[in-house]
């Protein structure tokens, strides 16, 4: 019937078109042209293992530029290793053993120099360091072949060990009051005498003290120039160490990863130690290390494993300095409750003017908001 | 013309953000994980065999062509989001928007048809669509799925007393854009810059179908058994930055080239077969149970390759960025799932018995339905041990409806108005997730979480 629409009276059809057109009006009245963000960015899962940021400016004080704790183009202060002042991570008070090279008067500052003096500094905020610091520790021993340096500091039992790099290996100096320390008289890891670094001299030490009361050691051995892989050894008592392991802990990989050139196959070196549980109370040993690439890009990397024994598993990518020139090396981090910092020994800047070494201080999660500075 | 402030880098990383920020993965329909239509979501969904409004037209097209005349509906919901990792909100936004349709039946030819329309609008927004590196850690079923525009449009028959067929067409809005730089840059003379920009994006939409049938089994029983099809966005974008770039009378020529792509919005095929039982006068029980696909869900991530070209004169102090390495896609893994769904509805009936068209049954002037349900979603994703982190959880949902209907209250509105409300609670089980690496970055966590969701429909049926 011509008047009646689905079978409806013209009156009701008009009010259905009335209803739809209603309907469809309100609807897009109340749309915009561009949603807004559906959120779900906040409070995410984070281990605070890296990536870590460098520090921007206005996050590091005494005069510091940012992103560098210690920079100084004529000691060359680098190398750091930094210790939680109080052991509490809701403080951000540390203390840090940096290695500097202290050159006679009239002798031009050279950055490859090696150095020979490990000083002490603090920071109240964790990375603004005072100036001035004390030396703590200088060659003296004739295995030391005058150098000192690559420092590696953890509290005993109320007493700080201070394990640092000398020509003939790795040494310990102990302190009651973290100034004053006493050294051993012969290195406590030397060359070895058999095995994968048969002859090497163990470089840049790390040492975590375990649950168990026991000592565990990374270090590194140059196996060629441009090659160096990561060792490990334990020790009962800080003092007496056994190699662990036929090889090393942690080498260089050439392989392919994912079909593409690995972040560190071409060296591995410089390992930082860290003891930390999961949120869900799994104990981890993690080793933060100098990674190069076969192209020569460098950066600061991160393996691990649960537990205390092990192979070490790499992370997905580098945590520190894959996007810049910078070459950093030397890691050392502090976990702190909210965050953790990582010192690492980098090129001051890009020009030929800043080719020395300082240390940049980063943080993780990247999204962390600092506290201001305190010195 | 425009002039450009910012050194080439600049440029550089705010075409990556762009492509990134506008390229967001959503999972899958609104009305899959919220419901549609206060009645069907007050049922839990579980109205596969019964739904004859504008809600058939997602649910069991089959069902538009028992539509006692045509009807008119309109509604709004809101769904608020606590979504939980290790006890921490991760405000998660909520869900909201407008849900409406047309059903008109009729005959065509002696037979019974009938034409059916439905929408869900986000009211914020028609699309919104971001895809995350990964790795970063996102809810994958919950985070972005109500930012897509959702349009049905079916046609159903009933060739047979007891059996009824149905089907359409439905949508999902989806972008695809450019995005370029070219010209000539003074890094130390901004203003002198000459650079020309352009945007070209379109909004386009993908489809997918969808049909059901209906069995009506004696007047008490009905069996419906819905296929819907799956959909996704292909989402790409691309930027072009080429020019040259004055440092200091120094002219660098720089190409940087970028295109992001991914998979949004993925809706997996599904199967529903729905029972409604109506034995007890007033009194409809149904049963809902629905595979889904999920295995066949492809990868939120999205894949970018870049292309940085830059020729600085040598010795020139600058500073390149690297192009970001290219992404080797995880799969997803999903798992095929199937989700029962239990709705109960009474209408508890006041007054008189009327009837408004001769050939429609009589109905009491006024009816109060009373209406619950309960859904068991599992989770599709797997345990997220590896580099992913689709946080998900199994979800259970109780929900409660009930509204008021005022039948052939005048000679125009012979069907009756109805004002439906429904309210729903969902809990997601706290989910712990153990990593396998443990110098994984994001490490070990635990998810959980609840949604209260609370719409409203009005129906005018004629």
């Amino acid at each position: 019937m011509a008047s009646r629409i689905f079978g409806l009276s013209r009156r009701a059809a008009t009010l259905a078109a009335l209803g739809v057109v209603g309907a469809l009006a309100a609807g897009l009245g109340a749309c915009a042209t561009l949603a807004t963000s559906s959120g779900g960015d906040a409070n995410l899962p984070n281990a605070g293992l890296g990536p870590f940021r460098p520090l921007k400016a206005g996050e590091i004080g005494n005069s510091r530029p940012a992103p560098y704790g210690l920079r100084d183009d004529s000691s060359f202060e680098r190398d750091v290793a930094v210790l939680d002042a109080d052991g509490d991570p809701a403080t951000l008070g540390v203390v840090a053993y940096a290695a500097r090279t202290t050159f006679g008067a009239g002798v031009e500052p050279e950055p490859s120099a090696p150095p020979n003096e490990i000083v002490r500094h603090t920071a109240l905020d964790g990375r603004s360091f005072d100036r001035g610091p004390p030396v703590v520790l200088a060659p003296a021993a004739a295995w030391e072949g005058g150098t000192v340096g690559a420092p590696a500091a953890l509290e005993v039992a109320g007493e700080v060990y201070l394990y640092y790099a000398a020509a003939g290996g790795i040494g310990l100096a102990r302190s009651a009051d973290g100034v004053a320390f006493t050294r051993e008289d012969a290195p406590v890891l030397g060359p070895a005498s058999a095995g994968w670094d048969d002859g090497l001299v163990p470089r840049s030490p790390s040492v975590v003290r375990l649950p168990d009361g026991s000592f565990r050691m990374f270090y590194e051995v140059a196996l060629a120039v441009d090659e160096s892989a990561i060792g490990e050894a334990a020790s009962a008592d800080g003092l007496g160490w056994q190699r662990v392991g036929a090889a090393p802990v942690l080498e260089r990989r050439p392989e392919l990863v994912d079909d593409l050139p690995a972040y560190d196959g071409a060296s591995v070196g410089a390992p930082s130690a860290v003891l930390w549980a999961t949120s869900e109370g799994r104990p981890v040993l993690g080793v933060y290390y100098a990674a190069t690439a076969e192209d020569g890009t460098r950066s600061i990397a991160l393996a691990a494993r649960y537990g205390t024994d092990g192979a070490l598993a790499r992370g997905l990518g580098p945590v520190f300095g894959s996007d810049g020139d910078l070459d950093p090396t030397e890691p050392c981090i502090v976990r702190f409750a909210s965050f953790a910092l990582l010192y690492a020994t980098e090129r001051a800047g890009s020009a030929a003017s800043q080719d020395f070494p300082a240390v940049a201080v980063g943080v993780a999660p990247a999204t962390v908001t600092l506290p201001p500075p305190e010195w | 013309m425009s002039p450009l402030h910012r050194k080439p880098f600049v440029v550089a990383g705010l075409c990556a953000g762009l492509v990134v920020g506008a390229a967001r993965p959503g999972e899958a329909s609104v009305p899959d994980g919220y419901g549609f239509g206060s009645r069907a979501a007050g049922m839990a969904g579980a109205v596969s065999a019964d739904a004859v409004d504008f809600s058939a037209s997602f649910y069991n097209p089959a069902g538009l062509v028992d539509a006692p005349g045509v009807s008119v509906g309109v509604g709004y919901m809101y769904n608020w989001q606590n979504l939980r990792v290790s006890g921490l909100d991760n405000e998660v936004g909520p869900v909201h928007g407008l849900v409406g349709g047309v059903v008109a039946p009729g005959v065509l030819f002696g037979v019974p048809f009938a034409f059916g329309i439905a929408v869900h609008l986000p009211d914020d927004g028609l699309s919104y669509i971001n895809a995350r590196r990964q790795g970063v850690p996102r809810w994958e079923l919950y985070d972005s799925r109500a930012q897509l525009l959702y349009l049905s449009a079916n046609l159903a028959v009933q060739p047979l007393e007891w059996l009824s067929i149905g089907g359409g067409i439905a949508y999902l809005s989806a972008t695809r854009g450019t995005f370029g730089i070219r010209g000539e840059a003074n890094v130390l003379d901004p203003f002198a810059s000459a650079l020309e920009h352009e945007v070209d994006a379109d909004l386009t939409s993908v489809r997918f179908p969808q049909v059901g049938v209906r069995f009506q089994i004696e007047d008490w029983a009905a069996i419906g058994l819905t296929y819907r099809g799956e959909s996704k966005l292909d989402l790409t974008l691309s930027a072009h930055l080429e020019g040259i770039v004055n440092f200091a009378g120094i002219d660098v020529p720089l190409l940087y080239e970028l295109e992001a792509h991914t998979v949004a919005a993925f809706t997996p095929h599904q199967v529903a077969l729905g029972l409604s039982f109506q034995k007890v006068e007033g009194l409809r029980l149904n049963l809902d149970l629905t595979w889904l696909h999920w295995s066949a869900y492809s990868s939120p991530t999205a894949e970018i390759g870049a292309l940085l070209d830059v020729k600085p004169p040598p010795g020139t102090p600058l500073k390149l960025p690297r192009a970001p390495a290219p992404s080797k896609l995880v799969a997803p893994e999903f798992v095929d799932r199937v989700e029962p769904r239990f709705g109960a509805e009474y209408r508890i009936a006041l007054g008189d018995e009327r009837r408004s068209v001769d050939d429609r049954a009589p109905r009491p002037v006024v009816e109060l339905p009373v209406r619950v349900g309960y859904a068991y979603q599992p989770s599709p994703v797997p345990d997220q041990s590896g580099e992913t982190n689709l946080i998900d959880a199994d979800r259970h949902t109780v929900t409660l409806g009930t509204g008021v209907s005022w039948n052939a209250p005048c000679d125009e509105i012979a069907g009756g108005l109805e004002l439906d409300v429904h309210g729903a609670f969902s809990v997601l089980p706290e989910r712990v997730v153990l990593k396998d690496n443990p110098a994984d970055f994001v490490g070990d966590y635990r998810a959980s979480g609840d949604i209260f969701s609370f719409g409203t429909t009005f129906g005018l049926g004629f």
